[in-house]
């Protein structure tokens, strides 16, 4: 009986007590999650701030090279400056009537950019747009045999409404855009062919024609544009 | 964690190998298809076919995963539903600033510097942020997410969901793919992914579970942008016509890439499983060198004894 009595006065107290054990218990719960929710927060924060800095670091790199250009000269002189990083194939411009040097950022993707210069000599004797006329005719009749859907869209040899002689680099020049397809030149195209837009500008110095010729997708032609005509620009003739 | 589970995630590691070489005899069997039939798709037949195979591989690294953690299964619409929110990631983050604002292709191949720097600064760091945070800010606090492995798994899955996602606006934006090296290209992609989810995965396993340091997690984020980084960079040199110069495809060779990638993910995948392997060990109290084989017989052997 005694024992009973004794459980039972005791009782409350141990009820006190184990309360005071689970409130103090809770206030630890919750001081430590509190201190783990600050931790994952500051980590957090850490690993958004870190990545924040790398793509600046990798912005400033891409601002480092977006501009950077290359120049090379074949034997024959003809300087040419293009994106730093394009890929060059020169086979045999400098021979003076056959051959191209072509520059494009293959590394792009599946429809890379690609500018040409090729040369042609031409009988000096012969009116300016004339001879560039017959180049420019020669080289959609070798399209027209070799591409696919080859189709002129334009020609300019004339500008404004004089119709002055149009001038590129300060000579006489001749613009011709066509269109053709492109069959599969990378893993990622498939069998699934391209339209790729073109722009011939010819200029006629001393007895050669050079022609600066574009390659370009629908897509990237208003980024290829610019560059091309930073391309003819910057070339030095011989 | 009872014994059987500890078993089982020991033996990660060797069904890990086991799916890998499965996705090699996928691309086996649609090379031998190409070789033997040579198929002229095109059109809707083409993208269709092309998104088939880019789904079919995360399809199938997720039921590897799925089957490691078999004991005590994370709930499928969880991993699923962590794939899909980094598919959607990857879709509306990480490729329009990738190839969108950064216009990463167009410079990228510069200079090997700039390549490298572009590939881990901008590529890598926002991949790997994007799969961490579709963990982080997902399933992360989740009672589901209740063991470290649990990491590797979601992880794994962010990883892969982001990879098809990939794949797929690669088909779409393509209208398809060439089957014979696209089908390589899909399964890289994909392992390289995965296996780099897995390595956050496990970084996110351990801040949540052993209450890591505060930068722990900015060195798992570090890791993975800095091996993806590198891992792109020298995909990108060995496929160029020139190292190899058989099979290539107008100046692309996809088979050194596969041979990478496969190196790549058991490398990256054989680091993690070793370290949860430790893991485990140490929360065992058995020491971290001992033989896998050895160690669970006699773990198995002990514990069973009344």
């Amino acid at each position: 009986m005694d024992d009973a009595n004794k459980a039972a006065n005791s009782a409350p107290g141990m009820m006190q007590n184990m309360a005071d054990d689970a409130e103090r218990m809770l206030v630890q719960v919750k001081a430590l999650g509190k201190r783990v929710n600050r931790q994952d927060t500051i980590s957090t924060l850490l690993v958004v701030g870190l990545t924040i800095l790398a793509v600046i670091l990798g912005a400033l790199v891409r601002n480092s090279v977006v501009n950077k250009t290359t120049t090379y000269t074949d034997a024959a002189k003809l300087q040419i400056t293009y994106p730093a990083g394009w890929v060059l194939s020169d086979t045999g411009a400098d021979t003076g009537t056959a051959g191209q040097i072509t520059v494009s950022n293959q590394k792009a993707g599946a429809a890379p950019v690609r500018f040409e210069v090729q040369r042609v000599a031409v009988d000096a004797s012969t009116p300016v747009t004339s001879s560039l006329g017959v180049v420019a005719n020669g080289l959609t009749a070798t399209r027209a045999r070799n591409l696919s859907s080859y189709k002129v869209l334009s020609t300019e040899a004339f500008t404004g409404s004089g119709k002055q002689p149009l001038q590129i680099k300060g000579l006489p020049g001749y613009k011709t855009s066509f269109v053709y397809v492109n069959t599969p030149n990378s893993a990622l195209q498939g069998n699934i062919p391209s339209v790729i837009l073109g722009e011939d500008w010819l200029v006629l110095k001393g007895d050669k024609v050079y022609v600066f010729t574009l390659h370009s997708t629908q897509a990237n032609r208003d980024t290829a544009l610019p560059l091309f005509e930073t391309f003819v620009d910057s070339a030095q003739l011989p | 964690m009872n014994v059987q589970a500890i078993r089982v995630r020991l033996s990660a590691w060797r069904t890990e190998l086991s799916y890998i070489i499965g996705l090699l005899v996928f691309v086996g069997i649609v090379e031998l298809i190409v070789l033997v039939l040579n198929p002229q798709l095109s059109g809707f037949w083409l993208g269709l076919v092309s998104l088939l195979l880019a789904i079919i591989p995360a399809a199938i690294w997720l039921s590897v995963f799925y089957s490691v953690d078999r004991v005590e299964p994370e709930p499928k619409q969880y991993v699923i539903g962590v794939a899909v929110l980094a598919a959607l990631l990857a879709a509306t983050i990480g490729q329009p600033l990738i190839n969108g604002y950064f216009k990463v292709p167009e410079w990228i191949g510069t200079d090997t510097i700039s390549e490298i720097l572009g590939s881990i600064l901008i590529i890598g760091f926002i991949e790997a942020f994007l799969i961490y945070a579709t963990v982080r800010f997902s399933i992360f606090y989740s009672s589901e997410f209740d063991q470290r492995i649990d990491g590797v798994v979601y992880g794994s899955a962010a990883g892969l969901g982001y990879a098809a996602m990939l794949n797929i606006l690669t088909v779409v934006s393509n209208g398809g793919i060439d089957l014979g090296a696209g089908v390589i290209r899909i399964v890289v992609t994909q392992m390289v992914h995965g296996a780099l989810g897995a390595l956050l995965g496990y970084f996110l396993g351990r801040d949540k579970f052993d209450k890591e340091r505060v930068w722990w997690m900015s060195i798992g984020v570090v890791l993975a942008a800095v091996l993806y980084g590198l891992y792109s960079w020298l995909s990108g040199e060995i496929t160029q016509a020139g190292i190899s110069l058989s099979n290539n495809i107008n100046g692309y060779n996809p088979w050194p890439s596969l041979i990478l990638g496969t190196v790549f993910a058991i490398v990256v995948l054989g680091a993690v499983f070793t370290l949860v392997n430790r893991d485990l060990r140490a929360d065992m109290g058995l020491p971290p060198t001992v033989a896998t084989t050895t160690s669970t017989t006699t773990t198995t052997t002990t514990t069973s004894t009344p």
